[in-house]
């Protein structure tokens, strides 16, 4: 026999032996789906949260809010700090009417406020984040700056940022580990249904053994029916995101959370992977299952 | 093409199966292999298509140590032995057609060849036209001569029936006896069938091994008496067969008779 025709062989007996023990098999397969959809979900979603991070520290500025008391002086020495390591590409004077023109701009319902004389808002000086800047030179350079006089406060969108990827990365590696752990256990349940169908065919493994079968082929149906398990529940995990994806994009409006979600799907190459790592898991488990199962029936009267 | 080399089989922890057996079987010879329960007939039989190893002595079939025989080879060797049971051993789910193309779909048959080879099996045991029948829709009769097609499907070398007429009445025990005869003459396979069917034994003769308590108590050669056959089975004692020719052993019938008409603890405990 080829191996193409051992193929054949193996997925036209796996199926029917996942017929034959359909509720079980049902069983393997929504376990398994279940462990790849929480870490898909997961790599969704963190995948584009680091991809919107990343976009936001493209643009990252850095701060610099001077005194009221400021001279012109102070304001020179700062725009020349600013520009001196090389790390910022425009850098901008706001003066204190176009900081209130955009505080009016973003809070229109404050505009009693922004017209009041109480309201008096700072000048600054904005400059744009090289992504090339040294982390560690920046954080000196920043206290530098901060310490130069007329300098009332400076703010460095890295901070929040940095922490946000920290976050991010925190939530991917948990998330994961739960879906790997899902995954185990779904291999487990995958391996109890193999067995267990392993059972109910030992009359026919009896005959096969009887008429010359080799091991390789009355194992291969049930390895092939735990492969197959594994990728139908990685198949429906990635149907299930998908349609998620495509209810919350329907209902979630302008939700700030949407993008998250609604942003780019999982690539081809880690929905093939994720499929794949499905059906390792399910051949796997009925690999472990049977390996030191003799598969024996009871002797003829 | 089947030779015992003083073969014993013992189970822990002091169980006796088979003890010093020594016998051959020639290429193409009918063998009838009978003995009270227990005695050891399905375990010689088991012997030899290494569904257990000796415990002591040497088994070749032809010309290969069957012990020696690694893991991995022993499918080989069971494709050249076809094996009937008195339980027929029939997938009820799949159909005649399914039960019978084992052998050659596992030998990699394309769809044309299986149907060919699966269709010459049926024909030769009177069963064509029933290849979509399921074997809850045949007669005992009909089950048997399904297993016999399946186990004749690779036109063996060997063929061993492990008391293929227990759960047949007289009648059908003669035609499934008469139908591995026709397989012997047509393949020239070598056939030992095991048996308590005195009748089926007297009314066809031939070369007939009587194992008691394990051991070989009787290898002699029986006239055919075609008169006999409609009785119902019963163990058969070596010497009360009528046309005992010779035994060839050497054993005296009367002692023979004693030893399988005993009570044989011993084997029936062993035997599995």
């Amino acid at each position: 026999m080829t191996l193409l025709q051992a193929i054949g062989y193996f997925l036209v007996e796996a199926a029917r032996s996942l017929l034959r023990a359909w509720r079980a098999s049902a069983v393997a397969i929504l376990t398994i789906a279940l462990s790849i959809y929480v870490g898909s979900f997961v790599l969704l979603v963190t995948g584009n949260l680091i991809e919107a991070t990343s976009a936001w520290q493209e643009d990252v500025r850095i701060t610099v809010y001077l005194a009221e008391t400021a001279s012109e002086e102070d304001r020179r020495r700062v725009e020349q700090a600013l520009a001196e390591p090389g790390w910022t590409g425009e850098i901008r004077r706001v003066s204190r009417e176009e900081a209130l023109q955009r505080f009016s701009r973003s809070f229109p319902r404050l505009s009693d406020l922004a017209a009041s004389e109480d309201l008096a808002l700072p000048e600054s000086f904005e400059a744009s984040l090289l992504v090339s800047a040294d982390q560690e030179g920046l954080a000196v350079w920043r206290r530098e700056i901060a310490a130069l006089p007329g300098v009332e406060q400076v703010d460095d969108d890295r901070e929040w940022l940095d922490s946000l990827a920290q976050l991010v990365g925190a939530i991917r590696s948990l998330g994961l580990v739960i879906g790997f752990g899902l995954l185990i256990a779904a291999a487990f349940t995958i391996a109890s249904v193999v067995k267990l169908t392993a059972y109910l065919y030992l009359e026919e493994i009896t005959v096969l053994r009887l008429v010359g079968a080799t091991e390789f082929f009355i194992r291969g149906p049930f390895y092939m029916a735990g492969l197959l398990q594994g990728l139908a529940g990685g198949l429906i995990a990635l149907v299930v995101l998908s349609l998620t994806r495509w209810s919350i994009a329907a209902r979630a409006g302008d939700a700030f959370w949407r993008p998250l979600l609604v942003g780019d799907f999982l690539s081809p190459a880690a929905q093939a992977g994720l499929v794949l790592l499905a059906g390792s898991a399910g051949f796997a488990g009925a690999f472990v299952s049977l390996r030191r199962e003799r598969l024996e029936a009871p002797s003829d009267p | 093409m089947i030779r015992f080399f003083e073969v014993g089989k013992h189970y822990p922890p002091a169980q006796t199966a088979l003890a010093d057996l020594s016998f051959e079987i020639e290429r193409g010879e009918f063998v009838f292999l009978t003995g009270a329960s227990g005695a050891g007939k399905s375990t010689l039989l088991k012997l030899i298509y290494r569904e257990e190893l000796p415990s002591v002595g040497q088994i070749l079939v032809n010309g290969r140590s069957v012990a020696s025989l690694p893991e991995r080879k022993i499918p080989y060797l069971r494709r050249t032995i076809g094996i009937v049971f008195q339980s027929f051993r029939l997938i009820p789910r799949k159909t005649v057609f399914e039960n019978v193309g084992y052998l050659p779909r596992i030998q990699g048959a394309g769809r044309g060849e299986l149907e060919r080879t699966v269709e010459r099996a049926l024909e030769r045991v009177g069963l064509v036209g029933r290849e979509r029948a399921y074997p809850r829709e045949l007669s005992g009769g009909e089950q048997q001569r399904v297993a016999l097609a399946r186990a004749v499907v690779g036109e063996p070398e060997i063929l061993l029936a492990d008391e293929p007429t227990g759960n047949l009445d007289p009648r059908l025990s003669i035609e499934i006896v008469e139908l591995l005869r026709s397989v012997r003459s047509e393949l020239g396979t070598t056939i030992v069938m095991a048996t308590h069917d005195h009748a089926a034994v007297r009314r066809f003769g031939g070369r007939v091994l009587t194992l008691s308590r394990g051991r070989l108590a009787a290898d002699r050669s029986l006239e055919a008496d075609p008169s006999q056959g409609v009785q119902e089975s019963s163990d058969l004692a070596p010497n009360d067969a009528p046309g005992l020719s010779t035994t060839r052993d050497g054993a005296s019938p009367d002692a023979v008779a004693a030893d399988t008409r005993s009570d044989d603890q011993t084997g029936t405990e062993a035997e599995r």
